[in-house]
């Protein structure tokens, strides 16, 4: 998780993911069907929302890079079951 | 079907979620409340204990036994007459202490505390291979996959230490069998050993330059949801459940290693009593020091490693040399123990995966080949008589012949000392119940203290 190449991932997707300029909703649709093949649910699409400490459009990368890396981080995208 | 499982695994205040809640109220507030569910929670034995924990040294490769702790003064009668291959020891025994232990001059620290010693001198293993010994040693079989003996331990016992690992394991091997030997197999995850490093702070990665504590809490918290969403689709699946596990332990680790390993904060005696400030003995002195550290915050099982003891030929200097780097660093750790009262109840376990041959191998009178048939290993501490020989090989020294410990017997020992009956610590897999010691393994009764 903390590794330099965790966080140099996780930061690249973030930008990627930024440099469509949708909304924050729509980029967080958009990172879980990159990451995980799958949309979120709602309960997921708030709680990722909250990590990002709102939803405005654009936002703080460095807080993007914090929900990628944690989304690399979870079960689901590390095993496949 | 809804299981009672099921329900208390999925629901909202499922057992991850209690004990993660607990873990947060713990970072919360100073006064912490009461310990919920925690897989390494310390647990009974089953009669009363001699030695709390184990710290096994494990000597890669097969340690001669001949030129070390098992005296043969047959071979080197032999030897002078030329008889086969036959090799005398390289180096002189001595009585030492007054229990008259022979020791080698490889070992002239260490012989020093030869009252606090056992010596095993009728140890014996299955085969002479690198690979199955070794794994054999560590894991009870020579051929299929198991739970390694530390795992058994902390699944038997839990741990002491709220945020360190049970099992902990210090340079391990990467080859024969590497991660296999302090694996969990089909024990639960939260019962492996986790490696730590001499170098490097003990665990590559482990401090997060990028975010405040708070935001990373925030962010593990957002991580252990999904996970528990994900145990929830499928509850009870081990390896769920050991990831949730292990990233609440490795959120407490990111505090607790540095602490735990900073041997800065040991006085200049200490560290030179174990051998700090010589190259020579610094590698294994520092194993030795986070081992006691380790040890001090109830870690049950902590494994150190010395590779290179595979001693076919040039064994004079190499094997000189290896007892050299080892030698001064277990006789600092000894008497630390001893000065903090700790001898007592912590197990030593020194010993490779078999010994060497009685003949010389490939270089005439220098050089030794596997013997996995008789060799020797050694505890001290946690419950052993010292000063004390138990078992012995032939006269050539290359068949245990008296007080004879396999495999399974010495787990079985080990287990025993550590108040756990080792035909009762089974675990439930495929349908039938496992064992540590399989279905033999006798206690070495004659060496309890």
């Amino acid at each position: 998780m903390n590794s330099p190449f965790m966080e140099d991932v996780a930061g690249e997707i973030a930008s990627k993911i930024l440099e469509e300029k949708k909304n924050s909703g729509e980029s967080v649709n958009e990172l879980y069907r990159y990451l995980l093949g799958r949309g979120p649910s709602a309960e997921e699409q708030a709680e990722a929302l909250a990590l990002l400490g709102g939803t405005e459009v654009g936002g703080d990368p460095a807080r993007w890079t914090t929900l990628v890396q944690a989304l690399l981080g979870t079960a689901e995208f590390r095993y496949v079951f | 079907m809804t299981t009672r499982r099921h329900i208390l695994q999925s629901s909202s205040t499922g057992f991850g979620w209690l004990a993660f809640q607990a873990l947060n109220q713990r970072w919360a507030h100073a006064a912490a409340p009461p310990k919920t569910i925690n897989p390494l929670a310390p647990k009974p034995p089953h009669f009363a204990p001699r030695a709390k924990r184990v710290i096994f040294m494990y000597m890669q490769g097969g340690p001669s036994h001949l030129d070390t702790f098992d005296w043969k003064p047959e071979l080197a009668k032999a030897e002078a007459q030329k008889v086969q291959k036959y090799m005398g020891s390289v180096f002189e025994f001595k009585p030492r202490g007054q229990s008259g232990l022979m020791i080698s001059e490889a070992f002239p620290e260490l012989a020093k505390h030869a009252d606090s010693l056992c010596l095993l001198n009728g140890m014996k293993t299955a085969t002479n291979a690198h690979q199955m010994a070794t794994v054999a040693l560590h894991i009870g079989s020579e051929s299929f996959v198991r739970p390694s003996m530390g795992a058994w331990i902390v699944y038997g016992l839990g741990s002491e230490g709220e945020d360190l690992p049970g099992f902990v394991t210090i340079n391990p091997i990467a080859d024969n069998g590497g991660a296999m030997n302090y694996g969990s197999a089909f024990l639960p995850a939260s019962f492996q050993g986790t490696r730590l490093n001499t170098g490097g702070g003990g665990v590559a990665h482990l401090s997060n330059g990028r975010l405040s504590d708070a935001e990373q809490k925030r962010q593990i918290e957002f991580i252990q949801k999904a996970n528990r969403r994900l145990l929830g689709q499928d509850p009870g699946n081990p390896e769920i459940e050991g990831v949730i596990q292990s990233y609440e332990l490795a959120y407490k680790m990111q505090t607790s290693v540095p602490m735990t390993l900073d041997l800065d904060q040991e006085p200049g005696h200490i560290r030179e009593l174990y051998g700090l400030n010589d190259g020579d003995t610094e590698r294994f002195g520092t194993q030795c020091l986070m081992a006691r550290r380790l040890a001090e915050k109830g870690v049950r099982f902590i494994q150190l490693t010395s590779p290179g003891w595979d001693h076919h030929n040039g064994l004079r200097e190499n094997l000189g040399r290896q007892c050299h780097s080892i030698d001064k660093p277990i006789a600092g750790l000894i008497a630390d123990l001893k000065q903090r009262n700790m001898l007592d109840d912590t197990l030593i376990v020194w010993g490779g995966e078999f010994g060497r041959g009685s003949g010389y191998d490939n270089e005439a009178y220098n050089g030794r080949g596997h013997n996995g048939g008789g060799y020797t290993m050694w505890m001290a501490g946690g419950g052993v008589k010292g000063g004390h020989v138990h078992g012995s090989t032939n006269e050539m020294g290359d068949t245990a012949a008296t007080g004879v410990m396999g495999t399974h017997d010495l787990h079985a020992t080990i287990l025993h000392l550590l108040g756990i009956n080792h035909e009762r610590l089974t675990y439930r897999y495929a349908g039938r119940n496992f064992r540590l010691t399989d279905v033999a393994g006798e206690v070495a009764k004659d060496i309890l203290a």
